[in-house]
Parts: structure tokens; sequence; C-alpha cells
């Protein structure tokens, strides 16, 4: 069976076509979930997120503007969401429950659980800016350029903020006790 | 020791993200710096240690949620007749104000005793109309109409009702107890603080129109496959209208 075109969905989702937009939702649900995941750390903040993004994105279909990927501008609004969805988060929490860095070794790290568990509260330590970067090339697989389109920020910067997540990365696993 | 410039065409040079000009700069850092090749390996390293993080289904019900959300959002209701604006509508409800209130998704089964009393069957058994018949309420103290219809491509039973006390209205869905999913205001609806939602039951208040709908959810049993949407509307106690919707 052919897929209907991304177009089109975008063209009968702003009619109001719940088909059209379920469709929309069917395509991208995974990809915005699992990137909202990796930003704000927790299955349950990711939903919403991932509802509240694609709420604003139908909401505001008409204002879409096709030269971009459908991708690309849903990514942007998940971010956005995410990284609000954070600051509001770090509003109510102590700077001392998210700023002590881990450094208990590879014993600790053994006890506390899997690679993966590792991995990802490692990621939750890189500040927002780097964490996004890190999240958009790394699990969504923009290129530099797409990437300084979703967070509007130039390819210069996205190259900079790449390398110094990757070495904040690199520090924090390997005080984890991860091997790389 | 390698420079920030040094560091960063390494790590672009992972990502393939290098210009012609860069590429054979970073080839030739490569091929004369053990360092450089260091932190190759060690970027790497990260990479592949950041990839091997599974992916996660999202929640079953997210797209679910999200359209139901979309459709309360999108809602609009055929204005009211102009008699009935005329003569109820404060006018300071009449200027485009949507208002969508969300309210819990599903009634749990059981409830409270009034729903149970409603559910099990007290009631003489209503007539079932065609499904997108428009049934009229004419009772004594109550006048208005209800119907079934779409938001945004979600089922719902739009209402407009004019009491002269408050009236409680009650739906149910083919004896099952699940009901609806969200009270939709209209926009030249008398406004939120008059109609409110509670223990599953949307009470109106007296003394003035109101046009809403009501979103079915989707899970729910389907009118126009021979299953029945039941609508009864009390006051003061009594059942003053009772209808159902189905083949």
């Amino acid at each position: 069976m052919t897929e209907t075109p991304e177009s089109a969905l975008i063209e009968r989702g702003r009619r109001g076509d719940r088909q059209a937009l379920a469709g929309l939702l069917d395509r991208y649900q995974g990809p915005v979930f699992n990137a909202a995941l990796r930003i704000v750390g927790n299955p349950d903040d990711a939903s919403d997120v991932t509802q509240s993004a694609f709420l604003k994105a139908f909401e505001n279909l008409d204002r879409y503007d096709p030269s971009y990927r459908f991708f690309s501008w849903i990514y942007r609004i998940a971010v956005n969401e995410s990284i609000n969805h954070n600051k509001r988060r770090y509003r109510t929490q102590s700077l001392d429950e998210r700023d002590i860095p881990d450094h208990r070794g590879p014993h600790a790290s053994a006890e506390r659980g899997s690679l993966s568990r590792e991995i990802r509260d490692s990621l939750m330590q890189l500040d927002d800016i780097y964490r996004v970067v890190v999240v958009l090339r790394h699990y969504s697989e923009f290129s530099y350029r797409e990437i300084g389109e979703i967070l509007e920020i130039p390819e210069k910067t996205v190259k900079s903020r790449l390398f110094t997540a990757r070495r904040r990365m690199r520090d924090v696993l390997v005080a984890r006790g991860v091997e790389l | 020791m390698l420079d920030r410039h040094e560091c960063e065409l390494i790590s672009a040079g992972l990502d393939g993200e290098l210009a012609p000009g860069e590429q054979r700069e970073h080839d030739e850092l490569l091929a004369s710096s053990a360092e450089a090749r260091a932190l190759r390996a060690e970027l790497r390293g990260v990479g592949a240690a950041l990839e091997s993080l599974p992916e996660q289904a999202p929640p079953a019900d997210l797209a679910e949620r999200v359209l139901a959300r979309a459709a309360s959002r999108d809602a609009k209701v055929t204005p009211l007749r102009p008699r009935w604006r005329r003569a109820h509508v404060p006018l300071a409800f009449a200027a485009g104000l949507l208002v969508a209130v969300a309210v819990s998704r599903l009634l749990p089964v059981g409830g409270s005793p009034l729903e149970q009393q409603w559910m099990s069957g007290t009631l003489a058994p209503a007539a079932r109309l065609p499904g997108h018949a428009e049934q009229r309420i004419d009772a004594d103290g109550l006048t208005g109409s209800v119907r079934l219809g779409q938001r945004g491509g979600t089922r719902s039973l739009e209402f407009r009702v004019e009491a002269t006390g408050p009236v409680e209205i009650e739906v149910d869905l083919n004896g099952t107890g699940r009901t609806f999913g969200g009270v939709v205001v209209a926009e030249d609806g008398p406004g939120p603080g008059r109609i409110e939602f509670a223990g599953g039951t949307v009470r109106v208040a007296g003394g003035a129109g109101a046009a809403f709908g009501l979103l079915l959810p989707a899970t729910a049993a389907h009118p126009d496959h021979g299953e029945a949407v039941r609508v009864a509307i009390r006051s003061d106690g009594r059942t003053r209208f009772e209808t159902a919707f189905g083949e």
C-alpha cells in the first residue's frame, strides 16, 4: 500500500482531518518522544512534552513553512517544550540536588545499575544547551545545518557545543567508571 | 597540545561535517599527532556509548490523548439560534470566546450513587433515534435540543439547553458507565462558570441558555454501529428528559 505523502497529511491536517493528524502522529511520535525523553530524563515528562509539542504543532499547522522538513519543525517545537519543561523543573529543584558530580567510581557504578543507566544519568548531567545538541546529533541524526535551524544558532556554534558536550560526557562517564 | 580549533575539527570529522579545506587539515592533524588520534578515539567512544541507548516506545495511548485534546481545542459549535441568543445569552460572552474545559477522560465503572442509580436501569427504556438526528428537549422548565456531532474528528453530543433552574446532564455509552472525555463550551455559551463537570455529571446553572458539546471517547461504543448513547437530564431530583441515540 502506498504511504500518504507527508505534504498531503499536513494539508488535510490543516483542515482538522483527524486521520491526517493521526498519520503525522504515527510517523513522528516515536522519534519526538525519544528526543524528549533524552532531554527531560523520564518517560512521564517526555510523554507530557510530546503531547504538548504535537498540540502546538497541530494548532499552528497554518504557519508551517514547507521549505523546511516537517520533521525539523516538530523537533524544534519539541526541543523548546523540553527545555522549558526543564527550566520549570529546575526552578523547583535545589541546586544541591542536581549539581553534585558523581565520583563514586566503578564499584558504585556497578551497584547502581546497567551501562544504559549510567549513560542516561551522565547525559542528564550535561547542561541543556549541550544535551540538546547531543540528542539532535546522536539520536536524531540531524546535520549541523539542521541542528542550527532547529536551535536557531550558527553552525559553528553547533560544532563548538558538540565538542564541549562530548568532552563533558567523557569526563562524567569516566568518573562513573564507564570504560570508553 | 591541541588547541580548541583542532579539537573541534576532530569532533566535526567524526560527524562528516568538514568542508573540503578542513578535511585536508583534519587528515594531516591525525597523521601527525598521537594526541589528535587519542582524542578522536575518545570522542568516538562517547558517541558509541550514547548511541548504545535503546529507543523506548511512547505510551500506547499517547496519540489518542493528543487527538482528543486537539479535538477539544478545535471545537466550535454552531451558533445559537437568534431567538435563543437574544433572549438568554449575555452579551459579555458573545465576543468570540472559546473555552475548552478539560476534565477527567473517562468515568470509572461505578461512580456516584446518582450515576449508579441511573445506570442500573431504574429509568424507563428510551426510544433510540437515528445516529445523527436532533432530539428536541421540551419539558416543564426545560427546552432545547441534543444531537450527535463531530468536533475535529471526535464524536460529540451537542447540547442546547435552556432551563429555569439548575439541571444535571448524564451520558452513558451502552450501559458501560464510560462516558464523555471533555466538556466544550460554545463561543456564545454562558461561560465556564455556568457549566460545571463533577463526578461524571454536567451541571448547568439555570436562568440562561447554554450551548456546549460533550466529547465522546473513541474507545467507547459507537452509536452508528448499533450501540446506544443515552442521555438523561434531571432537575430537582426528577428526570425531565431522556433519550438514546443508536441504530
